[in-house]
Parts: C-alpha cells; sequence; structure tokens
C-alpha cells in the first residue's frame, strides 16, 4: 500500500503505530535483501522505525511514505556496511544470545531465499539497492532513484549493471553444475 | 517532467531472464516477519519511543493485529514485553517529569533528512559538539578503546541494543548505564539513536547524583536539540529559572 500522507496526519501515535503494521514486514524483508544479516535485522529494523517517527515532522508527502521509508532503509543499510568492524568482530564472537528459532525454522523452509541473497551479495552495494527496490520491491524507476539518492539515468545505469552482473553469475552457476 | 520510460521487470512475463532466475526473484518478493519478529520489532520500539511519546502496546497492538498478526500470539507477547518495557520506564523514571508532548517537535529541530534522505546522516550533530563539557567517564571510556578482540555480546554493539541495555540499568545501576552510553558514543557517533542516548546519559548522571554534569549536559541537549520529544523530560534535570 502506498500512503501519500502529509506530515500533520501521521502525528499521533495511532498513525505511527499503523504506519509500522503496514510498512513493518516490507522493512524487515528489504534490510536483508540489501544485505543486513538476519541476525542483525531486528535491530536495524527499530532504527529505521525511529528515523521514521523523527523525521515525520519533516517528511512533506513529496514522495509516497512507502518510497521515503525505502530511502531510510537504504541510508540505514548503508550506513550498516561502514560499520564493517562490527561484522568482523561478530565472526568470530560467540553465537548470538538468541536465536528465535520458530523464525529460523520457517526461513530454512524454503532453501530459494539463501540462494537470492547469495546471487545478490555478488552485487555492490549501489547496484544492489536499485536493483532490490526495482525488481524485488517494484518501486518505479522515478521512486528508485529518490529512495537511492541518485540522478534517474544513473539509478538506470546500475539496474543495466545489476542485471548484466547477475546474469554473467547465473551462467556461470548453470555450466559449474553442468560439469 | 517526462513520462519514464517502461522497462519490463525481469519478473514480468515476456521477460528475457531465465525461468529460475524469474522464480528466485519471486521467491524474494514474499512477506517477511514472522508474529514472533513483528512483535519483538513493536517491543523494542515501545521501549525506545514510549517515553517520549507516550507509545505504548495497545496502537501497536492494535495496528499489528489489524496487519493480519494473530492476536492471541500478539497479546502474549505485549503483556511479557511492551508491557513489561513500559512499566520499567515508568518505574525508573522520574516521576515528577511530565510525559513529553504528543505534538511532534518544529520541523527545524530534527536531524532526519526530508524526503528522499540524502547522504547526511540522519542525525547531523555529532555528539561531541552536543556536550560541551564529556563527563570523566565519557571521556575516559571515549580515550580507552576497547581491544578488537575483547569478547562481546553478538548483539551488544548495535545501537538500540545498547540503549535498551542502558535503559534496563538506569534504576539498579546508572553508573553502568552511563557506560553503555559511553560506548554507544564511541562505536556509533552518527548513529539514529543520539538524541535517545543523550536522554538516557542525562538522567543516569542525575540518578548518580552527579547534578551539575547532568545540568551541564541537559543545557547542551537543550540548545541543540530544543524540539525533541525527550526535551521535557530533560528539561526536569535543568535548574529552575530564576525568578
Amino acid at each position: 500500500m502506498t500512503l501519500a500522507l502529509k506530515r500533520p496526519e501521521l502525528a499521533s501515535v495511532a498513525d505511527f503505530a499503523q504506519l509500522f503494521a503496514d510498512h513493518a514486514p516490507f522493512v524487515l524483508r528489504v534490510l536483508q535483501h540489501l544485505g543486513i544479516p538476519r541476525s542483525d535485522v531486528q535491530d536495524q529494523a527499530q532504527e529505521v522505525f525511529v528515523a521514521v517517527h523523527k523525521g515525520l515532522s519533516s517528511f512533506g508527502g513529496r514522495s509516497s511514505v512507502r518510497t521515503w521509508i525505502y530511502g531510510i532503509c537504504v541510508y540505514v543499510a548503508s550506513n550498516h556496511r561502514r560499520r564493517a568492524y562490527v561484522r568482523r568482530e561478530r565472526a568470530v564472537a560467540e553465537p548470538p544470545e538468541a536465536v528465535d528459532l520458530q523464525a529460523q525454522e520457517a526461513f530454512e523452509q524454503d532453501q530459494r531465499w539463501p540462494a537470492l541473497q547469495r546471487l545478490l551479495d555478488t552485487l555492490d552495494p549501489d547496484k544492489r539497492e536499485v536493483f532490490v527496490l526495482y525488481e524485488l520491491e517494484e518501486l518505479s524507476m522515478r521512486e528508485v532513484a529518490e529512495a537511492c539518492g541518485c540522478p534517474l539515468q544513473t539509478a538506470y545505469s546500475r539496474l543495466h549493471a545489476a542485471r548484466r552482473l547477475l546474469l554473467e553469475r547465473y551462467r556461470e552457476q548453470e555450466l559449474k553444475d553442468e560439469r | 517532467m517526462s513520462a519514464e520510460p517502461k522497462l519490463p521487470r525481469w519478473t514480468e512475463s515476456g521477460s528475457d531472464a531465465p525461468a529460475e532466475l524469474q522464480e528466485l526473484l519471486r521467491t524474494g518478493r514474499a512477506p517477511l516477519g514472522t508474529t514472533r519478529e513483528l512483535a519483538q520489532l513493536s517491543q523494542g520500539l515501545a521501549g525506545l519511543l514510549q517515553p517520549a511519546v507516550g507509545l505504548s502496546a495497545a496502537p501497536l497492538a492494535a495496528a499489528a493485529a489489524s496487519s493480519g498478526l494473530k492476536l492471541s500470539r500478539w497479546l502474549a507477547w505485549a503483556a511479557a514485553g511492551v508491557g513489561g518495557a513500559a512499566a520499567v520506564w515508568y518505574l525508573t523514571t522520574e516521576p515528577a517529569s511530565a510525559p513529553p508532548p504528543s505534538q511532534p517537535p518544529a520541523p527545524h529541530s530534527q536531524p532526519i533528512p526530508a524526503e528522499p534522505p540524502a547522504a547526511e546522516p540522519l542525525v547531523a550533530v555529532p555528539v561531541e559538539q552536543v556536550v560541551a563539557e564529556p563527563t570523566p567517564e565519557v571521556a575516559s571510556a571515549a580515550r580507552n578503546k576497547a581491544p578488537r578482540s575483547a569478547p562481546r555480546s553478538a548483539s551488544g554493539s548495535s545501537e538500540a541494543e545498547l540503549l535498551r541495555r542502558a535503559q534496563s540499568l538506569l534504576g539498579t545501576n546508572p553508573a553502568r548505564a552511563l557506560e553503555l552510553t559511553a560506548e554507544h558514543q564511541r562505536r556509533h557517533r552518527n548513529g539514529v539513536l543520539t538524541e535517545e542516548r543523550e536522554a538516557l546519559a542525562i538522567e543516569a548522571l542525575r540518578r548518580l547524583g552527579r547534578t551539575q554534569a547532568a545540568q551541564r549536559r541537559a543545557a547542551a541537549f537543550e540548545q541543540h536539540y530544543p524540539n525533541s520529544v525527550h526535551a521535557s523530560r530533560v528539561r526536569g534535570t535543568l535548574p529552575p529559572a530564576a525568578p
């Protein structure tokens, strides 16, 4: 659902709660598509919604609420990548404190999901953002450019490059499977 | 404005993408977030935002239920989690602190960029500028970087988790809560929760009896975030205005 509400209509707690309900599932999804490890998705999603809450006051409705939130997801994911040392330390640290077994089971039932993530991992962040928002989240290219903070033509270039790279990876994998 | 040229998506019929690749991409469109994950997320948010805006379990629960969550499971989580978080906050917060206004702050005070977000950090004012005179603990912690090999919690480095731990310790161990805010300051210099961190640090200082340090930091907070949703609570730390 795409909302195009002006800021005052989103001021109340009830509206924020509705906004949360409308958008939380896709925020969780897109953060993973953007490369956030599953163990970090909850915390990063919290940061997205705190940013949404703070930013409501400056949201003027020039884009849809959804496009705006996608942009925040892109920013939070980018910020997470910059804290690369966090992930490096995590790789050798103790296992996660609490594992949501139910969620983990549901997640692992479909092996295609991790396969998709591995494929997306082969893209650099700029191309990945554009590809994910266009092909998986089905934003228009203009919305993709807004969310990524780049010119429209740049967004197109990144999408074409991402497609080309993914096709190459896919064919390489096919060749390996045939051997 | 020129019309946007139509570029068929890979998953659309007639796309030249291989069928297997199309199928893989369709997998990625499935809704994500189990009932439990969404409940955990809303629980964490209520813990972070509730003190500021009065957000509680009820509206999030209702909204979550309307979005398709199973109500019975939600209520179990809400009772155990969000309600508990709200109770912890109220039990550990100055009773005299009036609840902050539910009206949103003025736009100019907010560091979150207008849509679409640009490359600017969400919190534009570095904390180093906010805190004119770092407390000894903060300064010391900032100088003494933790060794990279030091063991730590896997979730302990995230912004939200650090501040949740700090908040939970405010009542029982404000010194440790203050240390955690210093750790947050060190690790997440341009994080999105710096306002929340500063509000927690001020409250921790007040509970430690370090009134002057709390007041200095509160004054800096007021100056940089005059319309923060945490302003009224922080304002309670400041000395009363002279008649």
